[in-house]
């Protein structure tokens, strides 16, 4: 079912309850998650983090890619979980975070209507008997708050590479045992070239920046490509 | 060995003077190499003509050659895309409840391996050509933009083309070409101009007095071709008696719904004396009717326009324009080449007029002799090339009006009369009655207009290819048909991966072009 984003309202959604699912299901038709810079370090050991171009900007957005398909997610898939690190975008669900006005610093928190999670007798309940927001709901707000921020940053970070022409198109043939090999497209990598080619006063500024685990933490990641061919080979499509 | 050729001097300010200075000026590596120099100049008192906001895809390429960046160019132009020519009543005169439309698209018909077009001569008619042909039929008639998000500047799976500001375009070359590739700029009205022992241009003399030489000549002054005709006295070849227009009224029309849709491609619609172009720009539609005086006053031309704009055109101003239609005997003369309205014109019906102007500076840029040595031969050679190029859009435009079946006015009359065409179209038509068009009628790279645009022409305009008697030589009617399915798939699938044409624009100027 296609979501339904709209901001949390505490008479529309009074009684509504979200059921927790561990295993994320709702992710298990989706081939990639974005990915904040700060979740590169524990996400590089079980997925390739890439960078997209978002269809409606154009702009780089780094993800987390979890299948080679469209529609496919070998990480998350019938009802396991085979990474130990679970994005934030992920973990999330169904809560999201919209910017209340054009100052984005304000947050306003958001709920997919058309969550199979939502309902009015299972799990966390969203507002507590007085209307206020419930325990539960004040961390996922927290969380997001948290996240707003990073994001931008995360933004920032890609915007830096861009500028300094270090992302590249990721050239990429793999080879699906029967099916042969099969090219990539429309995903893009950091360049270890132009990398190793920086000015001493831009290396600085990736230094100061913090920049220098995720962007090793990114060409580490590549080598996961293995691990998603792995599992996509003893893959029964959900 | 003679002088080397090194100074080169532009005269005129317009799209054509800017354009032939920009690639002449990359081409030529001029801000790369100090002894070569590129100067334009113009007058100031004499305003570029300022119309001229159709493109062909050629426009791409040029634009990239010159190195401008293709989001700049969107945002500081007005620019939309144009993926099609929609021709509006050109077959038939419009009835209340009938009126006849073809697309010429700028995406070439699918080929899977062979011609679709004997299929769908074949078939009972349910599709246009155009539908049958290429999934951009849909794609237009959806309002949307050629290319996504996520693809680089100047690509994409359709083609495409814009539609401009003509003053914004002629200005905004004007600071790359200055700023990027090393053209030097005066201002000056040239009042006289002095030649050398051989008949060639010696010195530009300008009414402050100021002078100005060079080793060669462009004249890009627009209709007065100050060089080529005023001191060079190289004649006109008017062809007014194949193509009758003569006149147009211009006219800007403001959008009053900021939001609304703007079509993809440029609308033609054919009336009584003539025909309206229809161009959506991002803030504006310009708007004008080209017609023939001697078929149709301007009192009525100018009621046939406003009819069709309606009440948007209320309280709006017409400008009139005068045209001539034909070409220079000679576009090369001794130490000068014309280009641009100077060179010659032959109405906006194809857009052709910019796209000559594209071919013509990059030829001239392959032809200019290292020395003078070489300028007889390459005038020569220049001149042919470009006299048969001029020539095939000649019979390309006639094309257009020669195949419509209106007879509703004397212009329609004229414009069907056998004597009105060039033979070199009458007898392609002739062969073409029983026989497909084929690239062999197409032989010279010199042609803009190829195989593919003149099928999307004379199948929408309803030309009847006789094949009945031959259907044996077409054994691929299944693949056909499997083709013309996966060409409709695959539109389906397009329309949901674009943007509305609108947002499309809006989004470039929002986010730029991702050039990665
Ligand atoms: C009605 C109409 C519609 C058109 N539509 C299209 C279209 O859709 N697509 C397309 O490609 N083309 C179109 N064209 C053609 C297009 O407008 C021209 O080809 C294009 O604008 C180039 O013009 P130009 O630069 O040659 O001349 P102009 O724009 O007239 O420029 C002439 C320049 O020469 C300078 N000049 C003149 N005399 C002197 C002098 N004595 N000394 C110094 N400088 C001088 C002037 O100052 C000016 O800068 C259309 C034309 C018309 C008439």
């Amino acid at each position: 079912m296609t979501s339904k984003v709209v901001p949390l309202d505490s008479v529309k959604h009074c009684d509504l309850r979200v059921k927790v699912d561990r295993s994320y299901s709702h992710i298990a038709q989706q081939n990639m998650v974005p990915l904040m810079a700060f979740e590169f370090l524990p996400a590089s050991t079980n997925f390739p983090i890439v960078f997209v171009k978002q269809s409606e900007t154009g702009k780089f957005k780094s993800v987390a890619l979890m299948g080679l398909e469209n529609g496919e997610n070998v990480v998350f898939s019938d009802g396991k979980v085979k990474t130990n690190y679970v994005p934030v975008n992920i973990k999330r669900y169904p809560f999201s975070a919209g910017a209340a006005s054009a100052d984005e610093a304000s947050m306003m928190l958001c709920i997919d209507e058309n969550s199979q999670l939502l309902n009015n007798s299972e799990g966390f309940a969203i507002f507590d008997e007085g209307g206020q927001p419930s325990a539960e709901t004040t961390e996922v707000t927290q969380l997001l708050t948290d996240i707003l921020a990073r994001d931008v940053a995360s933004d920032v970070f890609v915007d830096f590479l861009v500028e300094h022409n270090l992302i590249e198109p990721a050239e990429l043939t793999l080879s699906l045992g029967e099916e042969g090999k099969r090219k990539i497209n429309g995903i893009y990598k950091i360049s270890e070239e132009a990398l190793n080619e920086l000015d001493d006063d831009v290396v600085l500024q990736l230094y100061h920046h913090k920049y220098l685990p995720a962007i090793y933490a990114h060409l580490a990641s590549l080598g996961q490509f293995n691990r998603l061919l792995q599992l996509k080979a003893n893959f029964t499509p959900s | 060995m003679s002088t080397t050729i090194k100074n080169i001097v532009v005269v005129g300010g317009g799209t054509a003077g800017w354009l032939s200075a920009c690639i002449l000026a990359k081409q030529l590596n001029c801000s790369a190499s100090p002894d070569v120099s590129i100067t334009l100049i113009e007058s100031a008192d004499i305003p570029p003509i300022g119309v001229g906001e159709g493109t062909v895809p050629t426009m791409r390429e040029t634009l990239q050659l010159i190195g401008v960046d293709e989001a700049d160019f969107i945002k500081s132009c007005d620019v939309t895309f144009k993926q099609s020519i929609q021709f509006n009543d050109w077959l038939h005169a419009p009835t209340t409840n009938q009126r006849h439309s073809y697309h010429h698209l700028f995406n070439y018909p699918h080929t899977p391996g062979f011609d679709l077009t004997p299929y769908w001569l074949m078939a009972e008619k349910k599709h246009s050509y155009s539908e049958y042909v290429s999934f951009q039929t849909a794609i237009c008639e959806l309002n949307l933009g050629p290319k996504r998000m996520t693809d680089r500047p100047y690509q994409s799976s359709l083609a495409y083309a814009y539609h401009l500001d003509a003053g914004k375009f002629a200005s905004f070359l004007a600071e790359h070409g200055q700023k990027s590739l090393g053209i030097k700029h005066v201002f000056g009205t040239i009042a006289d101009v002095s030649l050398a022992d051989d008949g060639s241009i010696h010195t530009l003399f300008c009414q402050d007095g100021r002078q100005l030489s060079a080793d060669f000549y462009v004249d890009c002054s627009g209709f007065s071709a100050r060089l080529i005709s005023e001191t060079l006295k190289v004649k006109f070849v008017d062809k007014g008696d194949q193509l009758l227009v003569d006149r147009a009224l211009a006219l800007q029309v403001p959008y009053s719904d900021s939001d609304k849709e703007i079509p993809p491609f440029t609308i033609s619609t054919a009336h009584e004396a003539g025909w309206t172009w229809d161009i959506g720009l991002t803030q504006r539609r310009g708007v004008g009717y080209v017609y023939s005086s001697s078929h149709t006053s301007d009192e009525r031309a100018e009621q046939i326009l406003r009819q069709y704009i309606g009440e948007e055109c209320a309280g709006l101003s017409v400008r009139k324009i005068q045209m001539k239609i034909g070409y220079r005997e000679k576009f090369w003369h001794k130490n000068c080449v014309a280009i641009g309205l100077a060179a010659g014109f032959v109405e906006p019906l194809e857009a052709t007029a910019l796209l000559t102007v594209e071919a013509t500076a990059k030829l001239l840029a392959e032809k200019l002799p290292t020395n003078f040595d070489g300028m007889a031969y390459a005038e020569k050679s220049f001149n042919s090339i470009s006299r048969y190029a001029w020539d095939r859009v000649i019979d390309f435009i006639k094309l257009h009006y020669y195949l419509s079946k209106r007879t509703d006015h004397k212009f329609w009359l004229d414009n069907t009369d056998p004597s009105t065409a060039p033979d070199s179209l009458l007898e392609k038509l002739a062969y073409w009655q029983y026989n497909l068009p084929s690239a062999s009628d197409f032989a010279s790279k010199y042609e803009v207009f190829q195989l593919e645009n003149y099928q999307y022409v004379l199948y929408g305009m309803d030309f009847k290819t006789q094949i009945n008697d031959i259907t044996s030589r077409f054994p691929y009617a299944n693949q056909a048909d499997i083709a013309a399915n996966q060409l409709s798939q695959h539109a389906k699938k397009m329309s949901k991966q674009l943007q509305s044409h609108r947002k499309l624009i809006n989004n470039i100027k929002q986010y730029g072009i991702n050039k990665i």
